[in-house]
């Protein structure tokens, strides 16, 4: 029997909230992003889509289901194209129901760029399975690695209590497009997450805040309910002090006034209010 | 990827492979038959005693030739000043800036980056990368290299022995410890079928040699390509024979206790004091005094593990105009130098700009540090530079040679090379 933590037994069962990393094909940024989770006060497990498939694990055994970055299929007839056959084709009814029922979904970079294929985002009109928004190859033709700044748009669980913050990207094709009526409807109903700004990285490295051309400066979004997330930057490459790209310049600051450097990064807080959601109660 | 597989556990890794699409195949068993046979759709291919196989290759007898030495080419302004000559160095493709090669590169998977391609402000290409390895400790690791090829035709020892110094000088300046540093050497030469090549083969190995031992910094792997010539014809039909320059890069890998105690060359305040570590002279093909270098990195490394080196420039191509100036473009802040008491054979503006001498690092120090810091250093006395400061520009006289110029100009030439790719 599925057991799903509620108001009545989550104070007497103080359960971490399970974790699913999906794996396999060429993703590649699961072992990092099970570190950043377990963390935040969650329990990840890392399993092969294969072993999904061959019902060896259970999606409604997890609280929380993340599609990790990496590079699935070598981007084979584009980006998280055909990872998201792949669920769509063998786990979709299990998916369907982890979606419909109070429980969060992350897709980072390559993760998100599934999430769009696959239909799971933004699912205007909770019509999940309708690829509805694109993720292009960027302006500048080629893959880009640097640290951005983003403002929150709203008020998903994901991202309470953040007002903006700055994460690295790493990404080929990031380029969020979506039609006039689309688009439209993401900013009515609130459904844009994060946007590229100009903050304390770009000032700092001196570059411009939109890294590749996305319209309306859109990094990532939310399907209706705000539960699942999808964004091109990557919070657990920003899960530690070190990985700042100005950290030995902040470093040097605290030393001079006698402190020393924090160690977690500001990308953590996006896993701890996903671990927060469920121990809430 | 081939694997070796006990039989009795084959069919688990089989299983295993199938259920992650991995395509897994028998493709031989070893035996005790002395033999290796190779059969191809049942036909025998190939059965040769592995005695044969592995010693059976004809010894041949090499002989070496000392070759006349070709002079380096010789430094040369060309009548320009010091000034200009130091925005060309910054255009020149050695020392050029190439962010658009770090950047369409994922270096930031496995969240285990520490210091990366681009340093400070100026997003300027740094000497080093630095890693930690594992998620649950701060221990880490240094990489960087050192490569001459323009030097192996005047002298490939002293060549090797440059690129062995630079490979860990650079992992040192970043924080790595002295002590526990090993490297890896990749040869890329012409053919030692060749006397004069040989000659310079071996000497390069030698230097290989004898330095690992006087810096105690063991060679753990490497590989090598040889016989890089071309024989051919040119447009005219004339016979024409181009062989590359020898070429050994030498791969440093050092450890570094704590991450968090990582050194990166940007100035980080205005007021912060410039040391010269080391000496400076004239040779074109610089020495390498090993065992004064490693008393100057032990040091350093002591220096940096009481967290009082706010910036350190290891000085390679370019020399030390090239080093500060690279400080001052990476964090976007000035410097004023006075070089003209560096220690060493040094008489001429040229040599203090631009020699590039080895085993020499600068580095900025906190006024507030700067009795802890010559404290440390005392017997080797580092030499007072110059100072970091707040307007961005970029000011190194010697004697009264000036090099005076911006960092907004110099950041100009830096990126101009590669601009457009």
């Amino acid at each position: 029997m599925l057991w799903l933590p509620t108001a009545e037994n989550l104070p007497i069962i103080k359960m971490k909230p399970k974790v699913l990393i999906f794996s396999g094909y060429g993703l590649n940024s699961e072992a990092e992003t099970k570190y950043a989770f377990d963390t935040a006060g969650g329990k990840a497990v890392i399993v092969h889509v294969n072993d999904l498939v061959a019902h060896k694990v259970s999606l409604a055994d997890f609280q929380i289901l993340c599609l990790p970055g990496g590079f699935s299929y070598g981007d084979d007839s584009g980006s998280g194209n055909a990872y998201a056959n792949k669920l769509k084709n063998h786990l979709w009814q299990e998916i369907l129901e982890f979606v419909n029922s109070d429980r969060l979904v992350i897709g980072i970079c390559n993760g998100f760029q599934i999430l769009a294929n696959l239909g799971l985002l933004p699912a205007l009109n909770s019509k999940f399975g309708e690829r509805q928004i694109a993720l292009l190859h960027n302006s500048q033709a080629r893959l880009v690695t640097r640290w951005v700044d983003l403002r929150i748009e709203n008020d998903s669980p994901w991202l309470s209590g953040i007002s903006q913050i700055s994460l690295p990207i790493a990404h080929g094709e990031g380029k969020f497009y979506a039609e006039t009526e689309i688009l439209a409807k993401l900013k009515s109903r609130r459904m844009i997450a994060l946007k590229y700004s100009r903050g304390e990285t770009c000032r700092y490295s001196d570059l411009p805040a939109n890294p590749n051309g996305s319209l309306a400066d859109i990094a990532g979004i939310n399907d209706e309910s705000g539960r699942i997330l999808g964004l091109m930057p990557h919070p657990e490459r920003a899960q530690f002090f070190h990985q700042l790209p100005h950290w030995t310049n902040l470093a040097d600051k605290l030393r001079r006034e006698g402190k020393s450097c924090p160690r977690t990064g500001p990308g953590l807080k996006i896993f701890q209010n996903a671990v927060r959601y469920f121990i809430k109660g | 990827m081939t694997l070796a597989v006990p039989p009795a556990k084959w069919h688990i890794l089989n299983k295993l492979m199938t259920r992650r699409a991995v395509e897994a195949t028998i493709i031989g068993r070893f035996t005790s038959s002395g033999k290796c046979v190779v059969k191809y759709r049942n036909k025998t291919i190939m059965d040769v005693d592995l005695d044969f196989l592995h010693e059976g290759y004809p010894r041949k007898i090499l002989k070496t030739k000392q070759p006349v030495n070709i002079a380096s080419k010789k430094f040369n302004l060309n009548g320009r000043k010091h000034s200009d000559y130091l925005l060309d160095l910054l255009k020149d493709p050695s020392i050029t800036g190439f962010e658009f090669i770090s950047s369409q590169y994922d270096h930031i998977v496995q969240a285990n980056l520490v210091v990366g391609p681009l340093i400070g402000r100026g997003r300027l290409n740094g000497e080093t990368a630095v890693i930690r390895p594992l998620l649950d400790s701060e221990r880490g690791i240094i990489t960087s290299f050192g490569l001459y090829p323009d030097f192996s035709e005047s002298d490939s020892y002293r060549m090797a022995a440059c690129s062995i110094d630079t490979a860990i000088r650079n992992v040192v300046a970043a924080g790595a410890d002295p002590g526990r540093i090993a490297l890896l050497d990749n040869f890329c030469w012409c053919s030692p079928s060749d006397p004069e090549r040989l000659y310079q083969l071996k000497c390069a190995a030698q230097a290989c040699h004898d330095y690992a031992l006087s810096y105690q910094t063991p060679f753990i792997s490497g590989k090598d390509s040889l016989y890089n010539d071309f024989q051919g014809f040119d447009q005219n039909g004339r016979k024409v024979r181009i062989s590359i320059p020898p070429t050994l890069l030498i791969t440093s890998l050092g450890i570094i206790d704590n991450v968090y105690s990582a050194v990166t060359a940007d100035f980080k305040k205005p007021g912060d004091l410039l040391y010269l570590l080391g000496e400076t002279d004239s040779q074109t093909v610089p020495s390498v005094n090993a065992l004064e270098n490693m008393k100057i990195y032990r040091l350093l490394h002591k220096a940096i593990q009481k967290r009082i080196v706010a910036s350190a420039i290891p000085l390679n191509k370019g020399g030390l105009a090239v080093g500060l100036a690279k400080g001052a473009m990476a964090g976007k802040l000035g410097v004023k130098a006075d070089l003209s008491e560096i220690k060493g054979n040094v008489n001429k503006a040229q040599t203090a700009f631009f020699s590039e001498s080895m085993g020499r690092i600068v580095v900025a120090i906190a006024a507030e540090n700067k009795l802890i810091f010559e404290n440390i250093f005392k017997g080797e006395r580092p030499t007072p530079v110059g100072v970091v400061t707040e307007d961005k520009i970029i000011s190194l006289n010697y004697k009264n040679n000036r090099i005076k110029t911006t960092v907004d100009l110099a950041l100009a030439a830096y990126r101009r090379k590669f601009a457009d790719y």
